[in-house]
């Protein structure tokens, strides 16, 4: 049985992966993988990638030796990742993974802890999260009783929120999902309404002081479309 | 001219790509007839184990670009002289030079398999892979910045940076005392020992074929087992809740042992882990250090690569001294810091 030569097998399988990270990038779906900080790291492989097909293209004529059964196997483990998003297109981490990725019971704002953040950033949920450690945090960052904060996350995980409330989460990445951090904030809703887990929401409110916690007094809630950038 | 191989060829490579496509199509259809890509599970499967790869991958890519400049534009002489060298002298040289080298640990594997088999003496080879995802500038820097607000960072920072070290010293001096044969392993499913299709590297080739050669072997050969690597710790995140180890965080020695276990479980990359380490807030800063050290030098995707590159009692050995040193370096820390 005649089998392709190895070069031609790496030199695709260099170009499919180049071209995989060239999509990620050019369709926006590289937020659903990679942090904001490490976006580099895709396009660097992306560009280093096809550098490397291209060497291997140059190999074909001058190389003789052909991919056996065994070796073909072990190149076939990279298309998995590629196969994985033909099947499940759209992934993204929800309320479960949130749960799954909380290293204490509660998926809780309170229960966790938040760098510092820097000066004159908008409150988000980490700063939200430090703040609420304490109230000498919350001074801090200038989050007082009242703070005016709009809000948008996915409807997580939650057993001990009362009627009409829920959490409201979202994901902070650092380099990519695996690494990704859930922070969450309770929403006291002003009319109660049972929202569905995942779905994503815009809160308008203002923060106060609940059982030791900040908690979003809301005063508007909308649905909103995921953002492109699904994490913070 | 079409040779009657070419003629016969191309219907097997239609049937084969036919059958692939079809194979393709019907996983896809099975997978929405069943509703399993709506589950979050799997979906978090999916994200974790692309992220992963993405990441990863071109920093492997890194490594085996460095791997194949050293296997073909460092000239034979440079590695006598370097091989003449006290080991003494060699090893703790070979882990400070993981400061010059800031790549996550999928890219100093490689560059650390072909300096031993130039000549470097196995023990510095070892170290160096062992410090650099821990000892290089970013992933220092990216420890102070997620523990600064703390007001913790210079103490983390020295503590990864010495534990790591130590860890990277001992290792490598434990380890690489056998020769260089009897710590590789060699590639026996392609051309060469080293993997390296010589086919289009014949004597008189030009020095880019051969670097060509070397990269794309190094690539393809360590990429399989980080992928692999990489699925299996998509699939435990994805299944296992992180909170099963929280009832661990009392105890000094088993917070420890459950965050190293962690670190094992998520193979995160070592730039990044600090601000994971940092969440675990419930955990004594002795085990997060754990986790902090633990993770670069073994973890799933590095346990496949390490399997690649190594003979197994290899890998066993690193576990076996790893796992203790880590955790007294870390009970350690706890007491100083106390």
């Amino acid at each position: 049985m005649i089998r392709p030569k190895v070069v031609t097998v790496h030199a695709s399988l260099l170009l499919l992966w180049a071209g995989f990270m060239a999509w990620l990038i050019i369709s926006g779906e590289v937020y659903q993988f990679i942090g904001p900080r490490t976006l580099w790291v895709v396009l660097f492989g992306a560009v280093a990638l096809t550098l490397a097909g291209f060497s291997q293209v140059a190999l074909i004529n001058s190389s003789q030796r052909r991919v056996s059964a065994k070796e073909l196997g072990g190149l076939a483990a990279f298309l998995a990742p590629v196969v994985v998003l033909v099947v499940i297109p759209g992934a993204g981490l929800g309320s479960q993974a949130a749960a799954r990725k909380a290293s204490g019971g509660q998926v809780s704002a309170a229960g966790r802890f938040a760098p510092m953040p820097r000066p004159g950033v908008e409150v988000s949920f980490p700063e939200i999260a430090y703040a609420s450690n304490s109230e000498a945090n919350a001074a801090r960052v200038g989050i007082a009783d009242g703070y005016p904060v709009k809000l948008v996350g996915f409807v997580g995980q939650s057993e001990e929120i009362p009627d009409g409330g829920f959490v409201l989460t979202r994901f902070a990445t650092f380099c990519c999902a695996a690494d990704a951090i859930p922070y969450s904030v309770t929403v006291d809703a002003p009319t109660p309404e049972d929202y569905p887990e995942d779905t994503w929401l815009a809160v308008s409110g203002s923060l106060v002081w609940q059982n030791g916690e900040l908690v979003l007094l809301a005063e508007d809630i909308e649905e909103v479309e995921e953002p492109k950038n699904p994490y913070i | 001219m079409i040779t009657a191989e070419a003629l016969t060829l191309r219907p097997r490579i239609s049937l084969r790509w036919g059958i692939s496509i079809a194979t393709l199509a019907a996983l896809i259809v099975l997978v929405r007839l069943l509703g399993l890509e709506q589950q979050q599970s799997i979906q978090m499967f999916a994200v974790v184990f692309t992220a992963i790869a993405v990441e990863a991958l071109p920093f492997v890519l890194l490594g085996a670009i460095v791997a194949a400049l050293l296997e073909v534009y460092v000239p034979e002489r440079v590695y006598a002289r370097v091989a003449r060298l006290p080991v003494g002298l060699q090893l703790p040289a070979a882990a400070l030079g993981g400061f010059a080298f800031p790549v996550c640990e999928c890219g100093s594997v490689p560059v650390a398999r072909r300096l031993i088999a130039r000549g470097m003496h196995p023990s510095a080879g070892v170290a160096f892979m062992i410090a650099s995802p821990i000892f290089n500038p970013i992933v220092l820097g990216s420890t102070w910045i997620a523990y600064s607000a703390r007001g913790l960072g210079v103490e983390m920072v020295a503590g990864r940076a010495a534990l790591g070290l130590l860890l990277a010293l001992m290792v490598g001096w434990a380890i690489g005392a056998e020769g260089a044969h009897d710590l590789l392993r060699s590639r026996s499913d392609q051309a060469g020992d080293d993997g390296v299709d010589r086919s289009c590297c014949a004597a008189g080739v030009s020095k880019w074929r051969a670097f060509g050669a070397h990269l794309s072997a190094d690539f393809f050969y360590m990429g399989r087992f980080l992928i692999l690597g990489a699925g299996i710790a998509a699939a435990l995140q994805a299944s296992v809740p992180q909170n099963l180890v929280a009832g661990a965080a009392s105890s000094p020695v088993f917070a420890s042992l459950a965050l190293m276990a962690v670190a094992f479980v998520s193979s995160l990359c070592s730039e990044a882990d600090a601000f994971v380490a940092v969440s675990f807030t419930a955990f004594p800063l002795g085990s997060q250090l754990a986790f902090l050290v633990f993770g670069p030098v073994l973890d799933f995707k590095l346990f496949f690569m390490y399997g690649a590159t190594f003979e197994r009692k290899v890998v066993v050995g690193l576990a076996a001294i790893a796992i203790p040193f880590t955790l007294v370096g870390a009970l350690w820390f706890e007491v100083v810091l106390s």
